[in-house]
């Protein structure tokens, strides 16, 4: 079997909307009613853990000297 | 000496004013004088200084394209060819811009640049990239000093604290800042891939806006990957990088609007369409569940026995009936019959035998008529218990019969 690629949150949501869609306009079989309900779930509970899981993370100053690029934190004044 | 016509003359100086490279491309400064828009759209009016003037027709066409009204007594500097309307005798600048000149030689760049850039296509729309719905990674481009990335931090920040800034600090003006931003577009293109970003500086005069015209950033702009949203100045300053932008705010804050989605709508959202896609399973399979149970309450499912049970009763009702015919047609006949059998039976030879009577026949069969026997024939002569062979002696008709 191929290997997926990771689906973007973009890519995820896109999913799941035309999941969603399908669902809502077509008269599904019971078993794409299924194959699509699973794949929704699991695309929906991709786009929650991303939304969860954002840590928050260090904001970044570039220093760029030489053609090297230096990251340094960026500190906001008066924060 | 040769006569000419005033036809002659004219178009031969027309063509003097039109081979003249000069004259073809040029810009004219002065002042606006008798200015008339006509309904048609063409507007004439007439460029003028201390000591001379110039008539001058922009057609419709590029009438449209004014981003402002020229009115008498503005200072422009109208830009087009000069030639000659021959009907008039007149020479007359046919203009393609009007640039108020008060914001003199750098509107003229911006006018000239723009054009020149639209021609090429940098500005499509066709070109310009969607903006991520949930980016992560947000790259900006301006001063580190500055109200700019404090505005883009905090309404970032309260839209989703997990969103990370990634600042290339710039200068926003000045000789080397132009170099610098379009760097800084190629450093996150090449070495730091991020999900989108933003290019800007606070408001300023046209002088310190303009390195967000040059034509290095607007290319490196246009080059670029990653989306970009420009955010320079306030809400009425436009730079060529907003034109070149995949998106223009108005104001840095605007941009850390458009861009960073609130992390609590989007929650929302996402809860929202999980619980449609719940709902949608649900009613789904209700549906499937119903047509199920209907198809299971049908009769054929249900007792099928009952299908028949129609059929059946009407081969009871046949049956009925045939058994019923039976009993009248048939055992009535039987019955009439048997009396018949009976009646049939009084009349049997038989018993006419048995009463003494004898039945003859002869090889030709029963023998009624004298007639039918002669002298010296055998004949078989049947009696109640047997029967006789005799020879016939003799033959005697009439006697009491």
């Amino acid at each position: 079997m191929a290997k997926k690629k990771e689906l973007s949150f973009e890519e995820a949501l896109a999913g799941l909307e035309e999941i969603i869609g399908n669902m809502e306009n077509g008269e599904l079989s019971l078993r794409d009613l299924m194959d699509n309900y699973a794949q929704g779930v699991k695309l929906s509970k991709q786009c929650m853990q991303e939304l969860e899981q954002a840590e928050k993370s260090m904001d970044i100053l570039i220093k760029e000297e030489n053609n090297e690029a230096q990251e340094l934190e960026l500190k906001i004044e008066g924060d | 000496m040769a006569v000419h016509s005033v036809s002659d003359v004219t178009k031969y100086i027309k063509n003097m004013f039109d081979g003249e490279d000069v004259l073809q491309n040029i810009m004219i400064r002065g002042e606006i004088s008798n200015f008339k828009r006509y309904t048609s759209g063409h507007c004439y009016f007439t460029l003028k200084d201390a000591s001379a003037s110039l008539k001058c027709v922009m057609f419709r066409s590029r009438a449209q394209t004014l981003r402002f009204v020229p009115e008498n007594g503005l200072k422009v500097v109208a830009g087009g060819s000069l030639s000659v309307y021959e009907r008039d005798g007149a020479y007359q600048l046919y203009t393609d811009s009007i640039v108020p000149e008060g914001a003199g030689e750098l509107s003229i760049a911006f006018a000239q640049l723009k054009a020149r850039l639209t021609d090429e296509g940098l500005f499509a729309v066709e070109h310009k990239k969607s903006l991520p719905k949930f980016p992560k990674k947000i790259g900006v481009i301006t001063s580190l000093s500055g109200a700019v990335l404090r505005d883009i931090y905090h309404v970032a920040k309260r839209r989703n604290p997990a969103v990370q800034l990634i600042l290339y600090p710039v200068q926003v003006q000045g000789t080397e800042s132009a170099v610098q931003i379009a760097e800084g577009i190629r450093f996150f293109n090449k070495k730091y891939p991020v999900d989108v970003l933003i290019a800007g500086r606070g408001g300023g005069s046209m002088e310190d806006l303009w390195s967000f015209n040059e034509e290095v950033v607007v290319r490196a702009i246009y080059a670029s990957k990653i989306p970009v949203v420009s955010a320079v100045g306030h809400e009425t300053d436009f730079t060529l990088a907003d034109f070149a932008a995949d998106v223009r705010a108005a104001t840095p804050s605007q941009a850390a609007e458009i861009i960073v989605p609130d992390a609590g709508e989007l929650t929302r959202y996402m809860m929202g369409l999980t619980a449609r896609l719940e709902t949608n399973m649900h009613s789904a399979m209700h549906e499937k569940q119903n047509q199920l149970v209907l198809c299971l309450r049908s009769t054929a499912m249900h007792s099928p026995q009952r299908l028949f049970a129609e059929k059946r009763q009407r081969l009871d009702m046949a049956v009925e009936r045939l058994t019923a015919f039976y009993r009248r047609e048939v055992l009535d006949k039987r019955h009439v019959l048997e009396l018949r059998l009976g009646r049939l039976e009084t009349m049997s030879p038989l018993r006419v035998l048995r009463r003494g009577y004898s039945i003859v026949e002869s090889d030709k069969g029963l023998v009624k008529s004298v007639h039918e026997i002669r002298e010296g024939e055998w004949v078989h002569v049947r009696l109640a218990d047997g029967s006789l062979q005799a020879v016939v002696k003799s033959v005697e008709e009439g006697g009491e019969g």
